[in-house]
């Protein structure tokens, strides 16, 4: 007993890492990503009975603190979606970073993301999990993931590179250089 | 500041960057903007190709194949994402988190 409690408090040390930066890029905020470990790690040992030996703790692990996000993020919806509708139009009103990619914009960006393409896009493209065990964490099909995991590319594409399409019509335009004189002039 | 040829090398790439940028962003209007400006050769032709009212694709500007600009932005997409997982996976595990997983271990002895 004594020495199965022991090695699967190593193997959740050595896994918790990876679950903050799962829980990070999830939900972009630190002090709820370590929220949402511990959670993660209080019902992963409470449950450690569902867990089936030799499968990837892991994939298990990704699969209770995703489960644990999403059904917090649905206690709280109506405050998220109020949250994301600011950010996305902050990220509209900066023309001046055409196609200017700092790590700042990115964060923004990927939170302003929904949560299920965020997730499949971390899952597959940080986290370093095939389509196949992202479909498996999320219990959706594999098609669902790609899919995912497309728009979300698309849609970070289009906020941060020089592809956003508004960012090129004559009204913006205009806004970017109106922005720019104000800004200008302050400065001087 | 102590280096005066360094000052002057950096005044004039600083001075032409607005003025670039600017140019982008008047190829783009429909306003004959550029009229003070003889450098802007090439925007007659943008304008003819706009006429139809859709804004132009960047792929358009900038000369490049639409498929060729995704994919190095693809590229960078994704070492970004990269990056942001990476930077917390290095970092040490938190203290609370060590001293949970003890005390869920005294926990399970003292069963």
């Amino acid at each position: 007993m004594n020495s199965d409690s022991s090695s699967l408090k190593q193997a959740l040390l050595g896994l918790i890492p990876n679950l903050r930066a799962f829980a990070v890029s999830l939900c972009g905020d630190i002090e709820r990503a370590d929220d949402l470990v511990q959670e993660t790690l209080l019902k992963a040992w409470d449950h450690l009975e569902s867990f089936q030996e030799g499968t990837n703790l892991r994939a298990w692990l990704f699969t209770i603190l995703r489960n644990t996000y999403f059904s917090e993020c649905r206690r709280r919806r109506r405050e998220v979606e109020d949250r994301d509708g600011s950010k996305a139009s902050d990220l509209a009103v900066h023309p001046g970073q055409q196609g200017h990619l700092d790590m700042q914009d990115f964060r923004r960006a990927l939170n302003v993301l929904p949560p299920d393409q965020r997730e499949a896009l971390i899952l597959v493209g940080a986290a370093g999990f095939s389509y196949e065990e992202a479909a498996a964490i999320s219990s959706c099909a594999v098609g669902t993931i790609k899919s995912r995991v497309n728009r979300a590319r698309a849609k970070l594409t289009e906020m941060l590179g020089v592809a956003t399409p508004r960012e090129f019509g004559p009204d913006s335009a205009t806004e970017a250089i109106v922005a720019r004189t104000v800004g200008s002039s302050r400065q001087s | 500041m102590a280096e005066k040829d360094g000052s002057t090398h950096l005044s004039a790439p600083a001075a032409a960057e607005p003025e670039a940028s600017q140019q982008e962003q008047r190829k783009q209007s429909h306003q004959p903007m550029g009229q003070n400006k003889p450098y802007l050769a090439h925007s007659k032709n943008d304008r003819e190709r706009e006429g139809g009212g859709d804004p132009p694709r960047p792929s358009d500007l900038y000369g490049a194949p639409r498929g060729m600009l995704d994919r190095s932005l693809q590229a960078q997409l994704g070492r970004q994402l990269r990056a942001i997982f990476s930077d917390v996976a290095q970092e040490p595990v938190p203290e609370r988190f060590i001293k949970l997983l003890e005390a869920l271990e005294a926990r399970e002895k003292r069963r």
